[in-house]
């Protein structure tokens, strides 16, 4: 049910998604490198039409790619975007798997937020500020994620209605 | 072809609000006037007496963020990273406030009197 | 797995998480016993079983106050008066217990905390809330120092420590896992408040408020000996129930001393020595193996060992705390 992706097609959708993580580097966020995540629209994309791998792929190229124009690769940032990147994609993938065509982009991109956000917090407690005040933070936090989870679904949604239809939709 | 949201789609949504909800609750922390601030940084924590006005230093893992103690309220007034967020988050005034510079590896908690003794040794 | 259930799931999750961070503040019980306020916490017990879990405590400090004051109608009492008229006595284990470890103190310390300071307590009048004589006992202090006077065991400076310690023994074999037991001034703790350690706050000895707080592990104890708690003013001048063996009046120079330690029976007697003992605290200290003290002498200077400073929370309220470090001499 999914298109396999060429190279070409895989390094057009990491150009896309490293912009989109370019872009959220510059929005304020009550702590520095936990983000809500809108860079996973590309990863939603690719996994609705070419699969899991690809989604992983484009996810890795993203953090990878956009911590290197930004120049934190291996810092505190790009730890805090791969963590949130697993796991955004660990949820996008437990959902493709277990809910089948259920969902719709909204329905995915809600729940990758919340993951990437946790992960980002769970991380930053762990590694970065060993301060239980941290908490204090995670609501705001949670609802900037759900906030962006509806808005990366709906746009998800609007970019695949333009995009051509799938060679080996039924 | 896709529908925008479908039915599955709002029970996730409607799930995921009452996360935040119940994280709301979790997190939520009964607040006074606050008394001390605590640091941490990478080498342990520092506490300042909020009527100790002053200019505190405390080093981190890129370098010295400042933390600035005022009339009972505290902010960072300096930090070696790039965003400066910290910063931007202006003064605590409350229990539980709370203020942290990822990069650095440091942090600010305001805590409150009230809540801080279990018993008084008299 | 069904939708069905990942939803089930998702929902239970967000109920447990929300029941979970409810403030679960801890069960509280207070009542007056040896001659000041007993306040006892304790968390994590079904409150089905508080009520035995306060009852074991009120039993332990009923028994302290009757059976280790020596002012009352129980052992001890029956123990001096055999002293008294020279008749052979043998004390119930926990008592015999309890005056071998004062005597073996008594020693460590050089006799500046002593159990058998008895009778001098009673001619000031400290073994009795409502009494003041209007001039210090001149001729009880005189017999006291001479040695004639009947010996009458008093463990004034000792029996908190133990009623409290006895308190947490008794706590603990009901399972309770979270305690914090003060009596006016000994506090000791099992388990933690909540998800931080049971927090004290030290009071300030010449004023309002709290100097200072300290944050317990499980199974730490922080005793305080004040001049503010017994005692009367006489012509302005403060006489108050720590008294020094050596001249038979009110210790001078010292305001409180903190002490903390794991045994709440060592570090109650080490606080009165430690007062007793002025300037010469930190050689004390260092003999009896006591290394976390702070003493505010009479002028408001606060002496801290470094193991004390380490542990100290500042407080907001009045000045901060100027701390003098002390670093007592390494035993030999």
């Amino acid at each position: 049910m999914t298109q396999s992706l060429t190279d070409r097609q895989l390094a057009l959708y990491a150009a896309l998604a490293i912009s989109v993580h370019l872009i959220e580097a510059g929005i304020p966020s009550p702590l520095p490198g936990v983000k809500p995540g809108l860079a996973n629209v590309v990863a939603l994309v690719v996994l609705l039409r070419h699969g899991v791998a690809a989604a992983a792929w484009v996810t890795g190229l993203r953090v990878v790619g956009g911590s290197l124009l930004l120049g934190t690769f291996l810092g505190p940032s790009f730890i805090l975007a791969a963590a949130g990147g697993v796991a955004a994609v660990a949820m996008l993938a437990l959902l493709h798997t277990s809910t089948g065509t259920l969902l719709g982009p909204v329905g995915y991109a809600v729940p990758a937020a919340i993951a990437h956000t946790a992960a980002q917090l769970a991380v930053a407690r762990l590694l970065f500020i060993p301060d239980p005040g941290l908490w204090q933070l995670a609501p705001v936090l949670f609802a900037f994620a759900v906030a962006a989870g509806i808005t990366t679904g709906i746009i998800a949604a609007g970019i695949i209605a333009r995009l051509p239809p799938r060679h080996d939709a039924s | 072809m896709l529908r925008l949201l479908r039915p599955a789609d709002f029970a996730v949504v409607s799930l995921a609000v009452l996360f935040v909800a119940a994280v709301a609750v979790v997190s939520w922390a009964p607040r006074s006037a606050a008394q001390v601030a605590e640091l941490r940084g990478p080498s342990g924590i520092q506490r300042i007496a909020l009527d100790n006005d002053g200019v505190y230093p405390i080093s981190g893992r890129l370098g010295e963020s400042v933390v600035e103690v005022k009339d009972g309220n505290a902010r960072f007034v300096d930090s070696p990273c790039r965003n400066r967020v910290c910063i931007a988050a202006g003064w605590l005034a409350r229990s539980e406030d709370f203020a942290a510079c990822a990069p650095n590896g440091v942090s600010m908690r305001l805590r409150g009197q009230g809540q801080r003794y279990d018993a008084i040794a008299h | 797995m069904t939708r069905g259930r990942v939803a089930g799931a998702a929902v239970a999750a967000a109920f447990v998480m929300a029941c979970s961070g409810a403030p679960e503040g801890p069960a509280t019980d207070q009542y007056p016993a040896l001659g000041t306020l007993i306040e006892v916490s304790i968390r994590g017990v079904a409150p089905d079983a508080q009520a035995d879990a306060f009852r074991a405590v009120r039993d332990a400090f009923a028994h302290a106050e009757l059976n280790w004051h020596a002012w009352a109608n129980g052992d001890l009492a029956v123990h001096n008066a055999a002293l008294a008229d020279g008749r052979p006595t043998a004390p119930p284990s926990d008592l015999a217990a309890l005056l071998a470890r004062a005597e073996e103190i008594r020693t460590a310390t050089g006799g500046l905390f002593d159990p058998r300071l008895g009778a001098l307590v009673e001619a000031w009048g400290f073994h009795d809330p409502g009494s003041a004589p209007s001039a210090p006992p001149a001729d009880a202090i005189d017999a006291w120092l001479t040695g004639t006077i009947p010996v009458r065991l008093d463990l004034g400076g000792i029996a908190k420590g133990a009623a409290v310690a006895e308190a947490l023994r008794r706590l603990n074999a009901l399972g309770v896992e979270h305690a914090l037991v003060n009596a006016g001034g000994d506090v000791a703790v099992i388990g933690r408040a909540d998800s931080r350690r049971w927090s004290i706050g030290i009071r300030n000895p010449r004023g309002v408020g709290v100097i200072a707080g300290v944050e317990l592990a499980s199974g730490e104890a922080l005793i305080t000996s004040g001049d503010y708690e017994r005692g009367y003013d006489l012509d302005g001048v403060r006489f108050h129930h720590l008294l020094d063996p050596r001249t038979g009046y009110p210790a001078r120079g010292t305001a409180s001393v903190t002490v903390l330690h794991t045994d709440p029976v060592l570090a109650d007697a080490a606080a009165t020595a430690l007062f007793v003992a002025g300037d010469a605290w930190p050689e004390l200290a260092t003999t009896l193996g006591i290394e976390t003290v702070l003493r505010i002498a009479d002028d408001g200077t606060a002496y801290v060992t470094d193991a004390m400073a380490a542990r100290l929370l500042p407080t907001a309220i009045g000045p901060p705390l100027k701390l003098t470090r002390v670093t007592p001499a390494a035993p030999r």
